[in-house]
């Protein structure tokens, strides 16, 4: 995830130059795939497409011609890229957990773990924020407005309440 | 007492899932699936009718209303098909779009995955003209078409492949002219281009345009039912006015292939009180809901009937 | 007239039918400050609920609803950059500002009493103005229309930020996002990779939900920080009282309500339109636009009263017409319909004591929301800043979760909320505004199908784009829109 600042430490110049080159290629992938539709429905996206084509070039020129001059965009990508690392492992992770077991256990876990992995040690005050936001979730999606969650291994248990 | 719950649900959860036998039927909550969003027609008419189902399913029968939208139905569609056929899950279905879609030969289903339970409405399709439009009868919408080669732009509130489009090229095919349609995808914004005068002439359900059709806000030229609607007896048939164009949107209940006779025979029989039940009756004859109650075996050859149809369309006039 | 507001007065004051309008009210806020959960679907579970019930307890119940749901939209948005609906996006930009400079409770307080003088002025619209303004919605066709999405999309320039490449950029993304799905006239599929669920495009609830919620939840993670916010930044009237300062907020309230009032006549022009032209023309006439999205509260008076406004007019052709001006607009139709209560002019003469109850019940809960909201934003939900933010933040994931999960009831979703949320936060990063993704996906779509349709119309001819009266007027207002930040600095440089 370390994407920030190869030339100095400060600049997170490499990244603006390599979004910009993702957006290029994207938008010409947009126009080649659009251009394969029927007249009427391809004229919108490639033209979309172009307009942002020509719009990243601008910003990758840009930034090129700040990096030759020596003033590359300063800032940094990430505030602190280990924390964000984890951050973006335990959503991925939430995500597929909530597919596979549902989002009661997943949703308890979350609340405990994440604050803990970044060095939050008041376990009880974080387990029981937890089990309120689920049991209120619960009570407003399920009971009252008859929302369905994903599909749940505890769900069994939720037929005592029907 | 509550204690007493408490073991038999435990109990019961720790037996597995019993047989399903017609006699507990139903034992625990039934989902019944709609392939639209809430506040939608189909969804509004599922969740009235599940809750005197409800009523009439007896014990504690319970119905949870389940949204799956998407994909013009076929999202939810598809659920109800692949679902296990143990009567725990039904979903309501919309003919002939379900129809159109096995057709185009798109879908992750076919008509036979489906046990049809029971049909509940029936809106036929009208052509409405604007107030002011020089237009009185279909043939002058015909004889306008023929004169300029699509001189004559239709709204739909459907989309391209909707029923009411499918309609709209059967109408031309009979009539041997060519109409432009011009698909607004919703039926408010049609409506509204229609009262406006946006358009010379727009398709929509029956329902839909009766209020201003009888304010007089519209024209209702053609009806494409085969009899003259009760709710609006002055407007013309299409079969009237000599083209033989049948359409119409339709709401039913049914649930996956497979399903143990004895529990369609039981949902078949709640549906049908509960449409006669007269709190509710009261409420759809005031809302003016076209219901049309088909049993199982009326509903499935209805379906076949339509299947049959649109493959003769598709054949003569593919709409995609 | 009077004499059906005068009749229609006890009605509306009957304790079942006053309790039912409390009921309401409550229920919106919930709604609507939960992501992914909207009025319509509260609606949608409650009208079975009421058959065999007097009409006005189930009407009051559905005005109470709407009122409540959109303040309540305003609540998550200033607290926690979570726009609760569409509607709210233009609310976050200065209201969690706001927030981070320590104004959370004024900032409340600013939405509340501006989305109250919204409804309030918008509920005495549809009381007095319903007929005139009926036959203005139906000079709109697709032409019209066409330009009324192009004039939504000129504010962008108030949006841009300082950047002008990136702030285009942006724009661009939202626009092709809105080009996913198939398309209406012909049943191509664009961008759908043969995905089911992409077949009506992404679901713009679930895109604003990933662009908004995600990054500063990530944030939050990088930071750390182990303690909330103290107690005395959340006390109500500590940080001075928007009511005192009506001068200085009057002429904001004013422009906005007529804005959105004009906009909720207007079928399907909606909500988020309304608050987005408010907030453009706040910025346009202040006198230091460079303030807003920096914590102005003028641009969270803007937006929430301009939304505010949108709601009892959206009423106007639903219940004149029959046609509903917004997907609540519609479920409300529906409850009227099976009340017996069908729309259109003789609606008024057959049952002018309803009609005129049920707008007299959206006078009174917008009256409610006064109270009520202020009580549930700053007393209940505020109080939830006073957690460390580093235990907010999987708390505000997980309801962000749960109601993206609800839209659909699809899984599916929740990877699309994942994905969305990591590129907004590069884009956060990068400094690339997200607001002016929300527009063009917002309306994207309706300029497209708009102008096809009108071409359609008109058989192919350009020159019909501008053959109206109305569309040459939102030409020329989209023209000097786009063109105000231009001259502004032509004007500051000489």
């Amino acid at each position: 995830m370390e994407v920030s600042g190869a030339s100095a430490p400060t600049s997170r110049s490499l990244a603006e130059i390599v979004f910009a080159i993702l957006l290029i290629a994207g938008a010409a992938a947009v126009i080649f795939t659009a251009s394969g539709y029927p007249g009427e429905s391809a004229t919108y996206p490639v033209v979309i497409g172009a307009a942002l084509a020509g719009l990243g070039c601008w910003v990758l020129v840009r930034e090129v011609l700040r990096r030759l001059q020596g003033h590359a965009t300063p800032g940094s990508f990430a505030e602190h890229a280990p924390r964000l690392a984890i951050g973006l492992v335990a959503l991925v992770l939430y995500v597929l957990a909530v597919s596979l077991v549902g989002f009661i256990l997943p949703s308890v876990a979350l609340g405990v773990l994440l604050p803990a992995s970044v060095g939050f040690r008041r376990w009880g005050l974080s387990f029981v924020v937890a089990v309120i936001s689920v049991v209120s979730i619960l009570l407003i999606f399920v009971l009252a407005l008859e929302r369905p969650i994903p599909p749940d291994i505890l769900s069994p248990l939720g037929r005592l309440f029907r | 007492m509550k204690t007493l719950t408490l073991v038999a649900a435990l109990t019961a959860i720790l037996a597995g899932p019993a047989p399903a036998l017609a006699q507990a039927y139903p034992e625990k909550p039934i989902e019944m699936i709609v392939a639209f969003a809430p506040g939608g027609g189909t969804d509004v008419a599922a969740r009235s009718i599940a809750r005197y189902m409800e009523k009439y399913l007896g014990g504690n029968a319970r119905i949870g209303v389940i949204n799956k939208p998407g994909a013009g139905g076929e999202i939810g569609w598809t659920a109800v098909a692949q679902a296990k056929p143990d009567g725990y899950t039904i979903g309501f279905i919309n003919a002939p779009a379900i129809n159109a879609l096995v057709i185009e030969g798109k879908a992750k289903f076919k008509m036979s995955d489906f046990q049809p339970v029971a049909n509940l409405v029936y809106d036929p399709g009208v052509l409405v003209v604007p107030k002011s439009s020089p237009y009185t009868s279909l043939k002058d919408v015909v004889e306008a078409a023929k004169k300029g080669a699509g001189a004559v732009v239709i709204g739909t509130s459907g989309v391209s492949g909707s029923s009411e489009h499918i309609a709209l090229l059967n109408f031309q095919r009979l009539a041997d002219a060519k109409f432009t349609p011009a698909f607004f995808g919703g039926t408010a914004p049609v409506r509204q281009a229609v009262l406006g005068g946006h358009i010379p002439a727009a398709t929509m359900n029956l329902s839909e345009a009766l209020q201003i059709a009888r304010e007089g806000q519209i024209r209702v030229i053609g009806v494409m039912s085969a009899e003259r609607s009760p709710y609006l007896p002055d407007a013309p048939t299409f079969r009237e006015g000599g083209y033989d164009v049948v359409a119409g949107a339709t709401r039913g209940i049914a649930a996956p292939k497979g399903i143990p006779a004895d529990i369609i025979a039981k949902l078949e029989k709640a549906i049908d009180q509960a449409l006669k039940d007269p709190e509710y009756l009261d409420a759809a004859k005031r809302a003016e809901i076209p219901l049309q109650y088909l049993a199982s075996a009326e509903y499935k050859a209805f379906l076949d009937g339509a299947t049959s149809d649109l493959e003769a369309t598709w054949k003569a006039t593919p709409w995609k | 007239m009077i004499d059906a507001l005068i009749h229609a007065l006890p009605l509306v004051f009957a304790p079942m039918n006053f309790l039912a309008m409390v009921i309401g009210v409550v229920a919106g806020l919930v709604v609507g400050c939960l992501p992914g959960l909207t009025v319509v679907t509260g609606l949608a579970v409650l009208i079975p609920l009421t058959f065999g019930l007097d009409p006005l307890f189930a009407l009051g119940m559905m005005a109470g609803m709407y009122n409540g749901g959109s303040y309540g939209g305003a609540i998550p948005a200033i607290l926690m950059r979570v726009p609760g609906t569409p509607a709210s996006v233009a609310t976050v930009l200065d209201g969690y500002k706001m927030t981070q400079n320590g104004q959370a409770a004024y900032a409340l307080q600013v939405a509340l009493l501006s989305g109250v003088i919204g409804s309030v002025l918008s509920s005495l619209a549809l009381i007095v103005l319903s007929p005139p303004l009926v036959s203005f919605s139906l000079l709109f066709g697709p032409i019209e229309y066409f330009w009324l999405g192009i004039l939504g999309l000129a504010t962008v320039s108030s949006l841009l930020g300082d950047d002008l490449p990136k702030g285009l950029i942006a724009c661009g993304i939202g626009l092709l996002i809105g080009a996913v799905g198939q398309d209406i006239s012909n049943g191509t599929e664009r961008f759908t990779f043969g995905q089911l669920e992409l077949l009506d495009g992404f679901s713009a609830i679930v895109l604003l939900t990933g662009l908004f919620a995600v990054p500063p939840v990530l944030q939050m993670v990088e930071e750390a920080v182990k303690t909330g916010m103290s107690g005395d930044k959340l006390k109500l009237h500590a940080q001075g009282s928007a009511l005192r300062q009506w001068r200085y907020f009057t002429p904001v309230w004013l422009r906005s309500s007529v804005i959105g009032i004009i906009i909720g006549i207007l079928p399907g022009a909606g909500g988020s339109m309304s608050s987005f032209l408010a907030y453009n023309e706040a910025k346009r006439v202040a006198r230091k636009p460079e303030t807003f999205g920096h914590g102005n509260p003028e641009g969270v008076a803007a937006s929430e009263c301009g939304n505010g406004a949108d709601n009892a007019a959206s009423l106007i052709p639903a219940l004149a017409l029959g046609i509903p001006g917004s997907g609540v607009a519609a479920v409300i139709l529906g409850g009227l319909l099976v009340h017996g209560l069908r729309p259109g002019p003789q609606l008024f003469r057959e049952h002018p004591d309803i009609v005129y109850g049920f707008m007299l019940q959206f006078l009174v809960t917008s009256l409610m929301l006064a109270v009520l909201g202020g009580l549930a934003a700053t007393r209940i939900f505020g109080q939830v800043l006073r957690l460390p933010r580093i235990v907010l933040a999987p708390v505000i994931l997980l309801f962000v979760t749960i109601g993206v999960y609800s839209v659909n009831n699809a899984v599916f979703d929740l990877w699309v909320l994942l994905g969305v949320g990591v590129v907004g936060y590069v884009l956060e990063r990068l400094d690339y505004p997200s607001a002016p993704i929300v527009l063009g996906l917002l309306l994207g779509p309706m300029i497209e199908s708009q102008l096809r349709l009108a071409l359609t119309i008109s058989g192919g001819r350009t020159a019909a784009l501008v053959s109206t009266p109305i569309a040459i007027t939102l030409a020329l207002l989209s023209a000097a829109i786009l063109l105000t930040p231009a001259w502004r600095k032509l004007r500051s440089a000489a």
